[in-house]
């Protein structure tokens, strides 16, 4: 059962100061009631936690939501209205249909699953694919384009919108530039190496590049190796299907990215979806699959692997590590950590999330990254030990197939990976990981402060920003855009139909002025489109806003 | 493929009817359109509560039981093109609390009906035809079933 | 439970006149002629609301005028409705209540 809105939602009675009892493990959530009648979650597990752990996720006000379901209502009544006119051709029809021959074959096209792209995302469709014409640091270029037949075709102006502020490039430490350091090793590796390997690591494109970063990454994130690919998302997708099999168990968790649920597919075994960041479900299920084991032949499952990421992008959540590795040790799971957005962004140093809460490396099996976000570059990374590292490079379809890393790239990120760890003899990248660090404070705060709804962890740079309403989506982007702020809005289908928000992207290059001409054009444009929704009331973190029973497809 | 998606959900229609304050939505709007056929000049009250019960019923037939597929692209290659948006609701797990509302709905509505057109014989008959139309394609034995092929691609 | 309250629209009356034309603020209301602008103001702000939360504000000018007239018609003939039959029904509701206080008192007396 839910329990009740101010119950505790612990398992055993808890002490006033949240210690643990003579130091064994617990799951439980103490509540602090914080001044101002604001509950505040803090978790703090004795021995698991060495810091507050503050997430927070408001409930959606009531009549948000009505309103949002009015608002979709109306947006699908004229969809369907415009769908009939386009059919009897009172109206010129802009999106793809078969010849006049083929109409009595099988549609080749499903028009129907074309619905909400037509109808909906094309109203609102200038505020994506926007082009930019600059480096993407904290200020960027944009291509300015209009359209005269409501966002079917675009035409250029010619004009380019300088020096818009840029919320929303993964560019946590700020090392998206064109000049310094990092630029001007790349260009010498460019001269030496050219820019294609035309090759894949396996056959003739290793090269010595990728060794050296190889080498550095695996002591950047403090294990015994790792292995570089050229595509962030080809790393999940290509590499989970190497690890595990049919047989094996997947626990994923319900938030996680495209292409960590596009590998586990693919690996055709059996995955299982725990709520997010809940350890109470993540247990639950760890707990059935060892006492039950597999589904019709009882037998045990060959391996089990927890899939979790350092940050969710879409929800600005960090993950409860801590207590992950601890369950993780008790059932004697594997875990699978994402840390494309957390890499570089957490931690004291830079190292993520492993970093953040203090923890051993060797506590996760296999730790894996992206170089797209903090490092200014592209590709991605499995780190772990030697022997993980030795199978998955004759085992992994991506060390086997894609091309490598492009050199100057490499240079890139061991540029900047050595920035960070300090051993270019400056202290800049030290600077740039407290500086996001304070920005991230300051900037949460201050949104909070202004009364938007803001969801996540205090900690994490990514800030989705609560929208729920379908014109909104539109009207935001575009205002922000009028007043030089860049930002990124998502609505649904990608999102639940009534959270749709805009994320913004905290980084290190962000200075206060900056910072403070962003949230003070928020604030006004908060004002304009009455955006300012919270009440204050935080969610006990056990009773998010998702259903107590969740259904999932039965495997065929 | 949605590459940016906030849930891994395959089928997001799955959880619409149970979204926070969809069925306040839901009751409000039948609220609304009762409302609204009652201000129509020279209409008498019994014939608005049909009225309703009538447009009700067969606003939920239409969008519940007639229109198939998902309206945006789901990344499962169109494993629900051809179930309703009622079955397709929770995966087709049957007795679950959004069913079980939208099936008691029409039937609230059917009694309130009733009692509003005093029993009237027309009134029944057209009432009660339409209660079944509703209440007939949420039955869990007639789950995908297309009867005499209508409806079927 | 249902938890909702409308907000108060304090903040389109504080000293932001609202305007999607020009992007002038003007925050001085001393002088009487500017109470007619600002209530014109306030007022293009109130709409823009109404469009944005019931997504005309995405819809095309014709079916924003379609949209526009549905509703206003449909409006009018509820206001229209209401003026005419509430009297009678609180009337006739208040009868009724009156005859079963009538009816407790003439037990109790």
């Amino acid at each position: 059962m839910r329990p009740a809105p101010g119950g505790c939602c612990c398992r055993r009675p808890p002490r006033p100061n949240g210690c643990v009892a003579n130091g064994e493990v617990r799951n439980g959530y103490v509540k602090s009631s914080a001044a101002a009648g604001q509950i505040h979650h803090v978790t703090q597990n004795g021995g698991l936690y060495k810091r507050p752990f503050i997430e927070a996720f408001e409930e959606t006000p009531m009549l948000v939501a009505v309103l949002t379901y009015v608002g979709y209502g109306v947006l699908t009544l004229f969809g369907y209205l415009r769908d009939f006119l386009r059919h009897w051709r009172i109206e010129k029809c802009h999106h793809a249909t078969e010849r006049e021959e083929q109409k009595d074959f099988v549609s080749l096209y499903q028009d129907f699953e074309n619905f909400y792209t037509r109808n909906l995302y094309m109203r609102i469709r200038d505020n994506w694919n926007r082009p930019i014409c600059s480096v993407p640091g904290a200020r960027v270029d944009i291509m300015e384009r209009q359209s005269q037949d409501y966002n079917w075709s675009f035409k250029y102006t010619g004009n380019v919108i300088k020096g818009v502020i840029n919320m929303g490039s993964y560019n946590y430490l700020g090392f998206a530039r064109n000049t310094g350091a990092c630029q001007e090793a790349a260009a010498k590796v460019l001269e030496d190496y050219g820019v294609g390997v035309c090759s894949t690591r396996q056959e003739i494109g290793n090269l010595d590049k990728h060794e050296e970063l190889e080498k550095l990454v695996a002591r950047f994130l403090g294990v015994e190796a790792a292995m570089a690919y050229g595509m962030g998302f080809a790393t999940n997708s290509m590499n989970i299907p190497a690890l595990v099999g049919k047989g094996c168990l997947i626990l994923s968790d319900e938030l996680n990215h495209a292409s960590l649920v596009l590998g586990a597919r693919l690996s055709g075994a059996t995955i299982r979806v725990f709520k997010h960041n809940n350890m109470q479900s993540l247990e639950k299920l760890l707990k059935d699959a060892i006492v039950y084991g597999q589904p019709r032949t009882r037998r045990p499952w060959k391996k089990i692997l927890i899939l979790v990421e350092g940050i969710y992008s879409m929800e600005g959540s960090i993950v409860r590590l801590p207590e992950v590795i601890a369950l993780k040790k008790k059932y004697k799971a594997y875990l699978y950590l994402d840390e494309a957005h957390s890499i570089g962004a957490l931690g004291p140093t830079g190292r993520g999330v492993v970093d953040y809460f203090g923890l051993d490396p060797e506590d996760v099996d296999v730790m894996m990254g992206t170089f797209t976000k903090s490092f200014g570059a592209s590709g991605g990374y499995i780190g772990g030990r030697k022997e993980l590292v030795r199978y998955l490079r004759t085992h992994s379809h991506s060390a086997v197939y894609a091309a490598s890393l492009s050199p100057p790239v490499a240079e890139q990120i061991v540029t900047s990976m050595k920035c960070i760890m300090g051993q270019d003899g400056t202290t800049l990248g030290k600077e740039c990981v407290q500086q996001l660090a304070e920005n991230t404070r300051y900037f949460r705060r201050r949104l909070k402060e202004m009364g938007f709804i803001i969801y996540g962890n205090e900690d994490s740079p990514v800030v989705p920003l609560m929208l729920y309403m379908p014109a909104k989506i539109g009207a935001f982007g575009r205002e922000m855009l009028k007043r030089n702020v860049g930002v990124v809005v998502v609505g649904f289908p990608a999102t639940p139909i009534i959270e749709s928000r805009a994320r913004f992207c905290l980084s290190a290059a962000h200075t206060k002025e900056i910072l403070d001409t962003a949230l003070k054009e928020i604030d006004e444009v908060g004002d304009l489109l009455q955006l300012k929704y919270s009440r204050h009331r935080l969610v006990p973190l056990l009773d998010r806003p998702f259903d107590e029973t969740t259904y999932e497809e039965t495997e065929d | 493929m949605n590459v940016g998606t906030a849930h891994s959900e395959v089928n997001p229609n799955t959880r619409v009817m149970n979204s926070r304050g969809i069925w306040l939505s839901y009751v409000l709007a039948i609220g609304l359109l009762h409302v609204v056929l009652l201000s129509i000049p020279f209409v008498s009250v019994p014939v608005v509560w049909t009225l309703t019960n009538l447009i009700h019923n067969l606003g939920m037939y239409i969008f519940l039981h007639t229109v198939k597929g998902t309206p945006f692209e789901t990344p499962d290659q169109g494993k629900a093109r051809l179930l309703t948006h009622w079955e397709q609701m929770d995966y087709g797990v049957q007795f679950t609390a959004s069913r079980k509302f939208l099936t008691i709905t029409p039937i609230v509505l059917y009694f309130l009906t009733s009692f509003y057109t005093k029993y009237d014989h027309i009134h029944f008959i057209l009432n009660t035809v339409s209660l079944m139309s509703v209440l007939i394609p949420k039955l869990p034995q007639l789950h995908g079933v297309r009867i005499f092929g209508i409806n079927k691609y | 439970m249902l938890h909702f309250r409308l907000r108060t629209e304090t903040s389109g009356m504080d000293c932001q006149p609202f305007s999607l034309i020009t992007r002038d603020r003007l925050c001085n209301l001393e002088e009487p002629t500017m109470d007619f602008r600002h209530v014109k103001n306030y007022l293009s702000w109130l709409y823009y609301q109404y469009q944005i939360i019931s997504c005309c504000a995405v819809l095309e000018p014709w079916e924003q005028s379609m949209f526009n007239t549905i509703l206003l018609t449909i409006f009018a003939m509820v206001v229209y409705t209401a003026y005419v039959f509430i009297p009678i029904h609180v009337r006739l509701a208040w009868e009724f209540f009156s005859k079963i206080c009538g009816y407790h008192s003439t037990i109790s007396s």
